[in-house]
Protein backbone atom coordinates (compact mmCIF):
# COMPACT_ATOMS: atom_id res chain seq x y z
CA UNK A 1 0.00 0.00 0.00
CA UNK A 2 1.11 3.70 -0.45
CA UNK A 3 2.91 4.71 2.76
CA UNK A 4 0.70 7.10 4.81
CA UNK A 5 0.31 7.39 8.11
CA UNK A 6 -2.87 5.10 9.46
CA UNK A 7 -4.24 8.06 11.04
CA UNK A 8 -4.83 9.52 7.48
CA UNK A 9 -7.25 6.53 7.53
CA UNK A 10 -9.28 7.44 10.03
CA UNK A 11 -9.17 11.55 9.40
CA UNK A 12 -12.19 13.57 9.11
CA UNK A 13 -13.07 15.35 5.67
CA UNK A 14 -11.95 18.90 7.29
CA UNK A 15 -8.66 17.28 8.43
CA UNK A 16 -8.23 15.48 4.81
CA UNK A 17 -8.93 18.29 2.74
CA UNK A 18 -6.50 21.06 5.13
CA UNK A 19 -3.71 18.29 4.61
CA UNK A 20 -4.54 18.20 0.63
CA UNK A 21 -4.47 21.88 0.31
CA UNK A 22 -1.24 21.96 2.48
CA UNK A 23 -0.13 19.21 -0.18
CA UNK A 24 1.03 17.07 2.49
CA UNK A 25 0.14 14.18 0.11
CA UNK A 26 -1.54 14.62 -3.33
CA UNK A 27 -5.12 13.58 -4.46
CA UNK A 28 -3.70 10.94 -6.18
CA UNK A 29 -1.66 9.07 -3.66
CA UNK A 30 -4.57 9.87 -1.33
CA UNK A 31 -6.81 8.28 -3.75
CA UNK A 32 -4.63 5.61 -4.33
CA UNK A 33 -3.98 4.85 -0.86
CA UNK A 34 -7.51 4.14 -0.18
CA UNK A 35 -8.34 2.35 -3.48
CA UNK A 36 -5.14 0.12 -1.67
CA UNK A 37 -7.36 -0.08 1.40
CA UNK A 38 -10.20 -0.96 0.09
CA UNK A 39 -9.50 -3.53 -2.25
CA UNK A 40 -7.08 -5.42 0.51
CA UNK A 41 -9.51 -5.27 3.43
CA UNK A 42 -12.91 -4.31 1.57
CA UNK A 43 -13.50 -8.21 1.43
CA UNK A 44 -12.62 -8.76 4.76
CA UNK A 45 -16.34 -7.41 5.93
CA UNK A 46 -17.69 -8.35 2.65
CA UNK A 47 -17.90 -4.61 1.94
CA UNK A 48 -16.57 -4.10 -1.43
CA UNK A 49 -19.16 -4.74 -4.77
CA UNK A 50 -17.08 -3.30 -6.87
CA UNK A 51 -13.60 -0.93 -6.83
CA UNK A 52 -13.43 1.74 -9.27
CA UNK A 53 -9.55 2.49 -8.96
CA UNK A 54 -9.51 3.62 -12.26
CA UNK A 55 -11.77 6.06 -12.14
CA UNK A 56 -10.89 7.24 -8.65
CA UNK A 57 -6.96 7.89 -9.75
CA UNK A 58 -8.39 9.52 -12.90
CA UNK A 59 -10.44 11.87 -10.76
CA UNK A 60 -7.80 12.24 -8.41
CA UNK A 61 -5.32 14.12 -10.96
CA UNK A 62 -7.90 16.47 -12.25
CA UNK A 63 -8.12 17.12 -8.62
CA UNK A 64 -4.80 18.09 -8.11
CA UNK A 65 -4.35 19.78 -11.37
CA UNK A 66 -7.26 22.54 -9.41
CA UNK A 67 -5.45 22.09 -6.26
CA UNK A 68 -2.14 23.18 -7.78
CA UNK A 69 -3.95 26.36 -9.52
CA UNK A 70 -5.71 27.06 -6.43
CA UNK A 71 -9.05 26.29 -7.86
CA UNK A 72 -10.80 25.40 -4.55
CA UNK A 73 -14.56 23.92 -4.62
CA UNK A 74 -15.17 23.05 -0.99
CA UNK A 75 -14.06 20.43 1.81
CA UNK A 76 -14.95 17.34 -0.35
CA UNK A 77 -12.10 18.06 -2.83
CA UNK A 78 -10.17 15.31 -3.32
CA UNK A 79 -11.44 13.34 -0.18
CA UNK A 80 -12.41 9.64 -1.54
CA UNK A 81 -15.51 8.14 -0.97
CA UNK A 82 -17.94 4.79 -1.80
CA UNK A 83 -21.07 4.46 -2.56
CA UNK A 84 -23.46 1.94 -2.09
CA UNK A 85 -24.37 0.06 -4.39
CA UNK A 86 -28.08 0.64 -5.35
CA UNK A 87 -26.82 4.36 -6.86
CA UNK A 88 -25.96 4.06 -10.73
CA UNK A 89 -22.66 4.68 -12.16
CA UNK A 90 -22.55 4.82 -16.04
CA UNK A 91 -21.13 2.34 -17.62
CA UNK A 92 -20.28 0.00 -14.54
CA UNK A 93 -22.01 -2.63 -12.96
CA UNK A 94 -25.04 -1.59 -10.31
CA UNK A 95 -26.11 -4.85 -8.43
CA UNK A 96 -28.37 -3.87 -5.94
CA UNK A 97 -26.51 -6.29 -3.98
CA UNK A 98 -29.03 -9.12 -5.62
CA UNK A 99 -28.29 -12.03 -7.76
CA UNK A 100 -31.11 -11.15 -10.72
CA UNK A 101 -29.28 -7.99 -11.30
CA UNK A 102 -25.76 -8.80 -11.40
CA UNK A 103 -25.02 -7.96 -14.56
CA UNK A 104 -27.16 -4.30 -14.67
CA UNK A 105 -25.56 -1.34 -16.29
CA UNK A 106 -26.82 1.84 -16.71
CA UNK A 107 -25.81 4.83 -19.06
CA UNK A 108 -25.86 7.76 -16.59
CA UNK A 109 -25.09 8.83 -12.89
CA UNK A 110 -26.91 9.01 -10.35
CA UNK A 111 -27.67 12.53 -9.38
CA UNK A 112 -25.33 12.33 -5.80
CA UNK A 113 -23.02 10.73 -7.88
CA UNK A 114 -23.03 13.45 -10.32
CA UNK A 115 -23.35 16.44 -7.60
CA UNK A 116 -19.93 14.60 -5.59
CA UNK A 117 -17.74 15.09 -8.34
CA UNK A 118 -18.74 18.46 -9.17
CA UNK A 119 -17.45 18.68 -5.80
CA UNK A 120 -14.31 17.65 -6.33
CA UNK A 121 -14.70 14.02 -3.93
CA UNK A 122 -13.13 10.88 -5.67
CA UNK A 123 -15.22 8.27 -5.90
CA UNK A 124 -13.22 5.02 -5.01
CA UNK A 125 -16.04 2.20 -5.27
CA UNK A 126 -19.17 0.64 -4.69
CA UNK A 127 -20.22 -1.15 -1.66
CA UNK A 128 -22.15 -4.06 -0.29
CA UNK A 129 -25.62 -4.06 0.25
CA UNK A 130 -28.31 -6.33 1.62
CA UNK A 131 -30.49 -7.53 -2.03
CA UNK A 132 -33.02 -5.44 -2.93
CA UNK A 133 -32.59 -2.78 0.10
CA UNK A 134 -34.00 -5.84 2.15
CA UNK A 135 -37.62 -4.02 1.07
CA UNK A 136 -39.19 -8.27 1.01
CA UNK A 137 -37.93 -8.31 4.95
CA UNK A 138 -35.32 -10.91 5.41
CA UNK A 139 -34.34 -13.34 7.83
CA UNK A 140 -30.07 -13.51 7.53
CA UNK A 141 -27.39 -11.34 6.81
CA UNK A 142 -26.41 -13.11 4.47
CA UNK A 143 -29.67 -11.38 2.35
CA UNK A 144 -26.46 -10.27 -0.24
CA UNK A 145 -25.17 -11.08 -3.42
CA UNK A 146 -21.93 -10.06 -1.76
CA UNK A 147 -22.27 -12.31 1.60
CA UNK A 148 -23.29 -10.96 5.16
CA UNK A 149 -21.54 -8.04 5.97
CA UNK A 150 -19.02 -8.63 8.83
CA UNK A 151 -19.03 -5.92 11.42
CA UNK A 152 -15.27 -4.78 11.87
CA UNK A 153 -15.41 -4.77 15.77
CA UNK A 154 -16.10 -8.40 15.42
CA UNK A 155 -16.72 -10.30 12.11
CA UNK A 156 -18.79 -12.67 14.11
CA UNK A 157 -21.33 -9.94 14.16
CA UNK A 158 -23.02 -8.12 11.39
CA UNK A 159 -22.25 -4.71 9.70
CA UNK A 160 -26.75 -4.07 10.25
CA UNK A 161 -28.13 -3.18 7.04
CA UNK A 162 -29.37 -2.56 3.85
CA UNK A 163 -26.11 -0.18 3.82
CA UNK A 164 -24.00 -2.97 5.07
CA UNK A 165 -20.94 -1.67 3.09
CA UNK A 166 -21.10 1.46 3.62
CA UNK A 167 -21.23 0.89 7.40
CA UNK A 168 -18.51 -1.27 7.48
CA UNK A 169 -16.23 0.77 5.21
CA UNK A 170 -15.91 3.59 7.02
CA UNK A 171 -15.69 2.37 10.16
CA UNK A 172 -12.54 0.39 9.35
CA UNK A 173 -10.77 3.40 7.87
CA UNK A 174 -11.37 1.83 4.11
CA UNK A 175 -12.96 5.04 2.76
CA UNK A 176 -13.55 8.64 4.78
CA UNK A 177 -17.28 8.35 3.77
CA UNK A 178 -19.88 6.60 2.11
CA UNK A 179 -23.66 7.25 0.93
CA UNK A 180 -26.20 5.32 2.00
CA UNK A 181 -29.70 5.27 2.15
CA UNK A 182 -32.40 4.63 4.28
CA UNK A 183 -36.03 3.24 3.98
CA UNK A 184 -36.57 1.87 7.41
CA UNK A 185 -33.56 1.77 9.38
CA UNK A 186 -30.85 1.34 6.49
CA UNK A 187 -28.51 4.19 7.54
CA UNK A 188 -29.14 4.14 11.39
CA UNK A 189 -28.58 0.40 11.70
CA UNK A 190 -25.21 0.05 10.16
CA UNK A 191 -24.08 3.26 11.44
CA UNK A 192 -25.02 2.33 14.97
CA UNK A 193 -23.33 -1.03 14.73
CA UNK A 194 -20.37 -0.46 13.36
CA UNK A 195 -19.69 2.98 15.08
CA UNK A 196 -19.99 5.75 12.09
CA UNK A 197 -21.86 8.63 12.23
CA UNK A 198 -24.79 8.16 10.03
CA UNK A 199 -27.46 10.99 8.48
CA UNK A 200 -31.04 10.36 7.31
CA UNK A 201 -31.85 13.50 5.63
CA UNK A 202 -35.42 15.17 5.22
CA UNK A 203 -37.48 12.93 2.76
CA UNK A 204 -36.90 14.84 -0.41
CA UNK A 205 -34.34 16.78 0.70
CA UNK A 206 -31.51 14.83 -1.58
CA UNK A 207 -32.55 13.24 -4.64
CA UNK A 208 -33.18 9.77 -5.23
CA UNK A 209 -32.61 10.08 -9.39
CA UNK A 210 -30.40 6.80 -10.14
CA UNK A 211 -30.78 5.29 -7.09
CA UNK A 212 -32.96 1.92 -6.65
CA UNK A 213 -36.59 2.32 -5.48
CA UNK A 214 -37.59 0.43 -3.04
CA UNK A 215 -40.33 2.60 -1.70
CA UNK A 216 -41.46 5.48 -3.46
CA UNK A 217 -42.57 7.62 -0.75
CA UNK A 218 -39.88 6.47 1.85
CA UNK A 219 -36.26 5.94 0.09
CA UNK A 220 -33.88 8.41 1.21
CA UNK A 221 -30.06 8.96 0.36
CA UNK A 222 -27.76 10.42 3.23
CA UNK A 223 -24.04 10.28 3.91
CA UNK A 224 -22.05 8.00 6.37
CA UNK A 225 -19.11 9.53 7.73
CA UNK A 226 -16.95 9.85 10.97
CA UNK A 227 -18.10 13.00 12.55
CA UNK A 228 -21.81 15.02 12.60
CA UNK A 229 -19.63 17.93 10.95
CA UNK A 230 -18.52 15.62 7.89
CA UNK A 231 -22.13 15.03 7.43
CA UNK A 232 -22.91 18.39 7.21
CA UNK A 233 -20.22 18.54 4.93
CA UNK A 234 -21.84 15.65 2.93
CA UNK A 235 -25.39 17.32 2.63
CA UNK A 236 -24.39 20.34 1.34
CA UNK A 237 -22.75 18.46 -1.29
CA UNK A 238 -25.81 16.25 -2.25
CA UNK A 239 -28.70 17.96 -1.70
CA UNK A 240 -30.88 20.19 -3.73
CA UNK A 241 -33.62 20.14 -6.24
CA UNK A 242 -34.50 18.00 -8.60
CA UNK A 243 -36.71 17.74 -11.58
CA UNK A 244 -36.05 14.29 -12.45
CA UNK A 245 -37.14 12.84 -8.68
CA UNK A 246 -40.77 13.36 -8.23
CA UNK A 247 -40.27 13.22 -4.77
CA UNK A 248 -37.64 15.91 -4.43
CA UNK A 249 -38.58 18.79 -1.89
CA UNK A 250 -36.99 21.25 -4.44
CA UNK A 251 -35.24 22.93 -1.46
CA UNK A 252 -31.19 23.09 -1.08
CA UNK A 253 -29.26 22.56 2.28
CA UNK A 254 -26.02 24.55 3.40
CA UNK A 255 -24.12 23.65 6.26
CA UNK A 256 -24.70 26.70 8.70
CA UNK A 257 -23.26 25.97 11.94
CA UNK A 258 -22.69 29.94 12.86
CA UNK A 259 -26.59 29.79 12.54
CA UNK A 260 -27.75 26.86 14.27
CA UNK A 261 -29.63 26.47 17.59
CA UNK A 262 -27.23 26.52 20.71
CA UNK A 263 -28.00 23.46 22.90
CA UNK A 264 -29.27 25.57 25.97
CA UNK A 265 -31.84 26.97 23.20
CA UNK A 266 -33.27 23.22 22.69
CA UNK A 267 -35.68 21.11 24.16
CA UNK A 268 -35.10 17.53 23.65
CA UNK A 269 -37.66 15.01 24.47
CA UNK A 270 -36.77 11.59 25.87
CA UNK A 271 -38.37 8.62 27.23
CA UNK A 272 -36.91 6.69 30.04
CA UNK A 273 -38.70 3.65 29.29
CA UNK A 274 -36.63 3.43 26.20
CA UNK A 275 -33.26 2.70 28.12
CA UNK A 276 -34.72 1.66 31.71
CA UNK A 277 -37.00 -1.25 29.45
CA UNK A 278 -36.05 -1.00 25.70
CA UNK A 279 -32.75 -1.21 25.69
CA UNK A 280 -30.56 -3.97 26.19
CA UNK A 281 -29.23 -3.89 29.61
CA UNK A 282 -25.13 -4.29 28.51
CA UNK A 283 -26.23 -1.05 26.67
CA UNK A 284 -27.97 0.72 29.28
CA UNK A 285 -24.92 2.73 30.88
CA UNK A 286 -24.08 4.28 27.17
CA UNK A 287 -27.45 5.55 26.91
CA UNK A 288 -27.46 6.83 30.03
CA UNK A 289 -24.01 8.45 30.01
CA UNK A 290 -25.06 9.69 26.87
CA UNK A 291 -28.05 11.69 28.05
CA UNK A 292 -26.22 13.10 30.71
CA UNK A 293 -23.39 14.18 28.57
CA UNK A 294 -26.04 15.88 26.49
CA UNK A 295 -27.58 17.77 29.89
CA UNK A 296 -23.82 18.57 30.41
CA UNK A 297 -24.39 21.08 27.32
CA UNK A 298 -27.05 22.62 28.54
CA UNK A 299 -30.54 21.37 26.47
CA UNK A 300 -33.49 20.98 28.60
CA UNK A 301 -34.43 17.52 28.54
CA UNK A 302 -38.34 16.90 28.56
CA UNK A 303 -39.87 13.51 29.16
CA UNK A 304 -42.19 12.88 26.04
CA UNK A 305 -43.61 9.61 23.86
CA UNK A 306 -44.47 8.91 20.48
CA UNK A 307 -48.80 9.64 19.95
CA UNK A 308 -50.48 6.14 19.55
CA UNK A 309 -50.51 4.46 15.97
CA UNK A 310 -50.22 1.30 14.61
CA UNK A 311 -46.10 2.65 13.19
CA UNK A 312 -45.02 -0.64 12.19
CA UNK A 313 -48.10 -2.30 10.48
CA UNK A 314 -48.23 1.49 8.54
CA UNK A 315 -44.28 1.06 7.42
CA UNK A 316 -44.49 -2.34 6.54
CA UNK A 317 -47.61 -2.21 4.36
CA UNK A 318 -46.55 1.09 2.71
CA UNK A 319 -43.11 -0.67 1.98
CA UNK A 320 -44.48 -4.36 1.34
CA UNK A 321 -46.66 -2.53 -1.51
CA UNK A 322 -44.77 -0.09 -2.90
CA UNK A 323 -41.50 -2.30 -3.29
CA UNK A 324 -43.61 -5.39 -4.55
CA UNK A 325 -45.08 -3.05 -7.41
CA UNK A 326 -41.83 -1.93 -8.00
CA UNK A 327 -40.24 -5.50 -8.85
CA UNK A 328 -43.32 -6.70 -9.93
CA UNK A 329 -41.58 -7.63 -13.41
CA UNK A 330 -38.86 -9.66 -11.11
CA UNK A 331 -41.24 -11.55 -9.30
CA UNK A 332 -43.84 -12.51 -12.26
CA UNK A 333 -40.78 -13.28 -14.06
CA UNK A 334 -40.03 -16.01 -11.48
CA UNK A 335 -36.69 -14.25 -11.25
CA UNK A 336 -37.93 -13.20 -7.61
CA UNK A 337 -36.43 -17.15 -6.41
CA UNK A 338 -32.64 -15.91 -7.10
CA UNK A 339 -32.73 -13.78 -4.22
CA UNK A 340 -30.42 -14.93 -1.55
CA UNK A 341 -33.27 -14.74 1.39
CA UNK A 342 -36.09 -16.94 1.60
CA UNK A 343 -38.16 -14.74 3.89
CA UNK A 344 -37.59 -11.80 0.92
CA UNK A 345 -38.39 -13.52 -1.84
CA UNK A 346 -41.44 -14.87 0.38
CA UNK A 347 -42.06 -11.46 1.05
CA UNK A 348 -42.01 -9.79 -1.92
CA UNK A 349 -44.30 -12.31 -3.50
CA UNK A 350 -47.17 -11.71 -0.63
CA UNK A 351 -46.64 -7.96 -0.92
CA UNK A 352 -48.05 -8.23 -4.65
CA UNK A 353 -51.20 -9.29 -3.28
CA UNK A 354 -52.22 -6.92 -0.58
CA UNK A 355 -55.30 -4.76 -1.68
CA UNK A 356 -55.84 -1.32 -2.67
CA UNK A 357 -58.01 -0.23 0.17
CA UNK A 358 -54.92 -1.70 3.03
CA UNK A 359 -52.41 0.49 1.13
CA UNK A 360 -54.81 3.32 1.18
CA UNK A 361 -56.23 2.69 4.72
CA UNK A 362 -52.07 3.09 5.64
CA UNK A 363 -51.11 6.05 3.67
CA UNK A 364 -54.48 7.76 5.21
CA UNK A 365 -53.11 6.81 9.14
CA UNK A 366 -50.03 8.17 7.39
CA UNK A 367 -51.46 11.37 7.20
CA UNK A 368 -52.41 11.44 10.87
CA UNK A 369 -49.19 10.70 11.58
CA UNK A 370 -47.24 13.35 9.67
CA UNK A 371 -49.83 16.03 11.62
CA UNK A 372 -49.34 13.96 15.45
CA UNK A 373 -45.04 14.22 15.08
CA UNK A 374 -45.73 18.13 13.52
CA UNK A 375 -47.92 18.59 17.02
CA UNK A 376 -45.20 16.89 18.68
CA UNK A 377 -42.46 19.37 17.34
CA UNK A 378 -43.98 21.99 18.59
CA UNK A 379 -43.40 20.58 22.68
CA UNK A 380 -39.58 19.57 21.53
CA UNK A 381 -37.12 20.81 19.41
CA UNK A 382 -35.61 17.32 19.07
CA UNK A 383 -36.21 13.53 19.93
CA UNK A 384 -33.45 11.57 21.31
CA UNK A 385 -33.48 7.74 21.86
CA UNK A 386 -31.18 4.75 21.12
CA UNK A 387 -30.73 4.32 17.04
CA UNK A 388 -30.90 0.96 17.87
CA UNK A 389 -31.87 -0.75 21.39
CA UNK A 390 -28.36 -2.96 21.55
CA UNK A 391 -25.44 -4.16 20.13
CA UNK A 392 -24.73 -5.73 16.51
CA UNK A 393 -26.05 -9.45 16.36
CA UNK A 394 -24.45 -12.35 15.23
CA UNK A 395 -24.16 -13.23 11.59
CA UNK A 396 -25.55 -16.59 12.14
CA UNK A 397 -28.57 -15.69 14.32
CA UNK A 398 -31.87 -14.15 12.42
CA UNK A 399 -30.98 -10.56 12.50
CA UNK A 400 -33.97 -9.52 14.65
CA UNK A 401 -32.75 -11.60 17.13
CA UNK A 402 -31.23 -9.03 18.99
CA UNK A 403 -32.62 -8.06 23.28
CA UNK A 404 -36.25 -8.03 22.95
CA UNK A 405 -37.70 -7.45 26.85
CA UNK A 406 -40.21 -9.84 28.05
CA UNK A 407 -42.67 -9.38 28.62
CA UNK A 408 -42.79 -6.12 26.03
CA UNK A 409 -43.09 -2.42 28.52
CA UNK A 410 -46.92 -1.30 28.31
CA UNK A 411 -45.41 2.27 27.72
CA UNK A 412 -44.04 2.19 23.79
CA UNK A 413 -42.25 5.14 24.72
CA UNK A 414 -40.00 6.25 20.98
CA UNK A 415 -39.89 2.52 21.08
CA UNK A 416 -41.39 2.61 17.23
CA UNK A 417 -39.37 5.94 16.41
CA UNK A 418 -37.82 4.30 13.64
CA UNK A 419 -41.01 3.93 11.76
CA UNK A 420 -42.46 6.84 12.81
CA UNK A 421 -39.47 9.15 11.68
CA UNK A 422 -39.61 7.56 8.47
CA UNK A 423 -43.42 7.59 7.36
CA UNK A 424 -43.06 11.16 8.51
CA UNK A 425 -40.43 11.96 5.74
CA UNK A 426 -38.10 13.55 9.48
CA UNK A 427 -33.89 13.89 9.64
CA UNK A 428 -32.11 11.75 11.97
CA UNK A 429 -28.80 11.83 12.91
CA UNK A 430 -27.01 8.96 14.95
CA UNK A 431 -24.06 9.49 17.20
CA UNK A 432 -22.08 6.45 18.40
CA UNK A 433 -22.15 6.62 22.23
CA UNK A 434 -20.46 4.35 23.40
CA UNK A 435 -20.09 0.32 24.16
CA UNK A 436 -21.91 -2.67 25.03
CA UNK A 437 -19.29 -5.08 26.00
CA UNK A 438 -16.97 -4.44 22.94
CA UNK A 439 -19.60 -3.32 19.85
CA UNK A 440 -20.69 0.48 19.35
CA UNK A 441 -24.02 1.53 20.14
CA UNK A 442 -25.67 4.85 19.28
CA UNK A 443 -28.23 7.47 19.91
CA UNK A 444 -30.62 9.60 17.43
CA UNK A 445 -31.17 12.85 17.55
CA UNK A 446 -34.82 13.25 15.59
CA UNK A 447 -36.16 16.56 14.13
CA UNK A 448 -39.05 18.41 12.41
CA UNK A 449 -38.37 18.64 8.37
CA UNK A 450 -35.57 20.18 7.40
CA UNK A 451 -33.94 20.69 10.66
CA UNK A 452 -30.64 19.23 10.07
CA UNK A 453 -28.41 22.19 10.89
CA UNK A 454 -29.92 21.84 14.41
CA UNK A 455 -29.59 18.33 14.83
CA UNK A 456 -25.47 18.20 13.11
CA UNK A 457 -24.76 21.18 15.60
CA UNK A 458 -25.87 19.42 18.42
CA UNK A 459 -24.33 16.29 17.12
CA UNK A 460 -20.89 18.12 16.56
CA UNK A 461 -21.49 19.50 20.53
CA UNK A 462 -21.94 16.08 21.46
CA UNK A 463 -18.62 14.91 19.70
CA UNK A 464 -17.02 17.95 21.05
CA UNK A 465 -17.23 16.20 24.69
CA UNK A 466 -17.01 12.71 23.61
CA UNK A 467 -14.47 10.47 21.74
CA UNK A 468 -16.36 7.75 20.62
CA UNK A 469 -16.92 8.58 17.25
CA UNK A 470 -12.82 8.38 16.80
CA UNK A 471 -12.38 5.34 18.09
CA UNK A 472 -11.37 2.47 15.99
CA UNK A 473 -12.41 -1.09 15.71
CA UNK A 474 -9.19 -3.29 16.63
CA UNK A 475 -6.88 -4.29 13.60
CA UNK B 1 -28.33 9.69 -21.47
CA UNK B 2 -30.67 10.26 -24.68
CA UNK B 3 -33.95 10.03 -22.74
CA UNK B 4 -35.79 10.50 -19.78
CA UNK B 5 -36.57 7.44 -18.47
CA UNK B 6 -37.93 7.00 -15.24
CA UNK B 7 -36.66 4.60 -12.59
CA UNK B 8 -39.85 2.53 -12.98
CA UNK B 9 -39.33 2.34 -16.25
CA UNK B 10 -36.00 1.59 -15.98
CA UNK B 11 -36.33 -1.70 -13.96
CA UNK B 12 -39.28 -3.02 -15.53
CA UNK B 13 -37.15 -2.95 -18.99
CA UNK B 14 -34.13 -3.99 -17.40
CA UNK B 15 -35.31 -6.88 -15.66
CA UNK B 16 -37.51 -7.96 -18.73
CA UNK B 17 -33.94 -7.59 -20.55
CA UNK B 18 -32.82 -10.47 -17.87
CA UNK B 19 -35.48 -12.99 -18.29
CA UNK B 20 -34.56 -15.03 -21.35
CA UNK B 21 -31.28 -14.92 -19.08
CA UNK B 22 -32.47 -15.79 -16.11
CA UNK B 23 -34.59 -18.34 -18.09
CA UNK B 24 -31.94 -20.28 -19.08
CA UNK B 25 -30.06 -20.24 -15.17
CA UNK B 26 -33.49 -20.32 -13.45
CA UNK B 27 -33.60 -24.34 -14.08
CA UNK B 28 -30.04 -24.82 -12.48
CA UNK B 29 -30.08 -22.23 -9.42
CA UNK B 30 -33.31 -21.43 -8.71
CA UNK B 31 -35.17 -23.17 -5.78
CA UNK B 32 -38.81 -23.75 -4.93
CA UNK B 33 -40.01 -21.21 -2.03
CA UNK B 34 -41.37 -23.44 1.06
CA UNK B 35 -44.94 -23.22 1.22
CA UNK B 36 -44.17 -22.14 5.04
CA UNK B 37 -42.12 -19.03 4.29
CA UNK B 38 -44.78 -18.04 1.80
CA UNK B 39 -47.46 -18.74 4.40
CA UNK B 40 -45.75 -16.89 6.95
CA UNK B 41 -45.28 -13.86 4.70
CA UNK B 42 -48.91 -13.79 3.75
CA UNK B 43 -49.66 -14.27 7.64
CA UNK B 44 -47.74 -11.20 8.48
CA UNK B 45 -49.33 -9.11 5.55
CA UNK B 46 -52.93 -10.45 7.10
CA UNK B 47 -51.61 -9.27 10.75
CA UNK B 48 -50.75 -5.55 9.74
CA UNK B 49 -53.88 -5.51 7.77
CA UNK B 50 -55.92 -6.28 10.63
CA UNK B 51 -54.54 -3.86 12.50
CA UNK B 52 -54.99 -1.33 9.93
CA UNK B 53 -58.56 -1.96 9.87
CA UNK B 54 -59.34 -1.66 13.46
CA UNK B 55 -57.87 1.64 13.79
CA UNK B 56 -60.16 4.42 13.31
CA UNK B 57 -59.76 7.26 10.19
CA UNK B 58 -61.50 10.31 10.31
CA UNK B 59 -63.86 10.21 6.95
CA UNK B 60 -62.06 13.60 5.76
CA UNK B 61 -58.44 12.07 5.91
CA UNK B 62 -56.72 11.55 2.57
CA UNK B 63 -53.35 9.90 1.35
CA UNK B 64 -50.46 10.78 2.42
CA UNK B 65 -49.34 11.28 -1.58
CA UNK B 66 -51.10 14.08 -4.16
CA UNK B 67 -51.63 14.49 -7.82
CA UNK B 68 -50.30 17.28 -9.60
CA UNK B 69 -51.86 17.88 -12.85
Amino acid sequence: MAELSNDVFFATITELNAKLKAREFSAVELARAFCDRLEKLGPRYNALALSLRERAVRKAKDVDGDIKRERFRGPLQGVPYAAKDLLCLSGTPTTWGAKPYAGQVFDYDATVLRKLDKAGAVLTGKLAMVELAGGGGYRYAAASLTGPGLNPWDRSCWAGGSSSGSGSAVAAGLVPFALGSETWGSILTPGAYCGVTGLRPTYGLVSRYGAMALSWTMDKIGPMCLSAEDCGHVLRAIAGGDSNDPGSAGKSFYYAPQFARKPAELKVGFAPVDIEEWADPAARPAFRAALEALRGLGVRMVEARLPDFPYNAVAGTVISVEGSAVFEPLIRSGQVDQLADLKQIAGLKAGLDIPAKDYLKAMRIRSLIRAAMRRLFTQVDVIISPSTFGPATKISVPVDSGFTPKPEPKDRGFSDLGAAGNLAGLPALSLPCGFAGSLPVAIQLVGRPYYENHLIALGKAFQDQTDWHRRRPPG
Amino acid sequence: MSQRVTRRRLGTAIAGSLAPLAFGVRAQESRSLPQEALAAAKAEVRKDAEVLDKFPVPMATEPAFRFEA
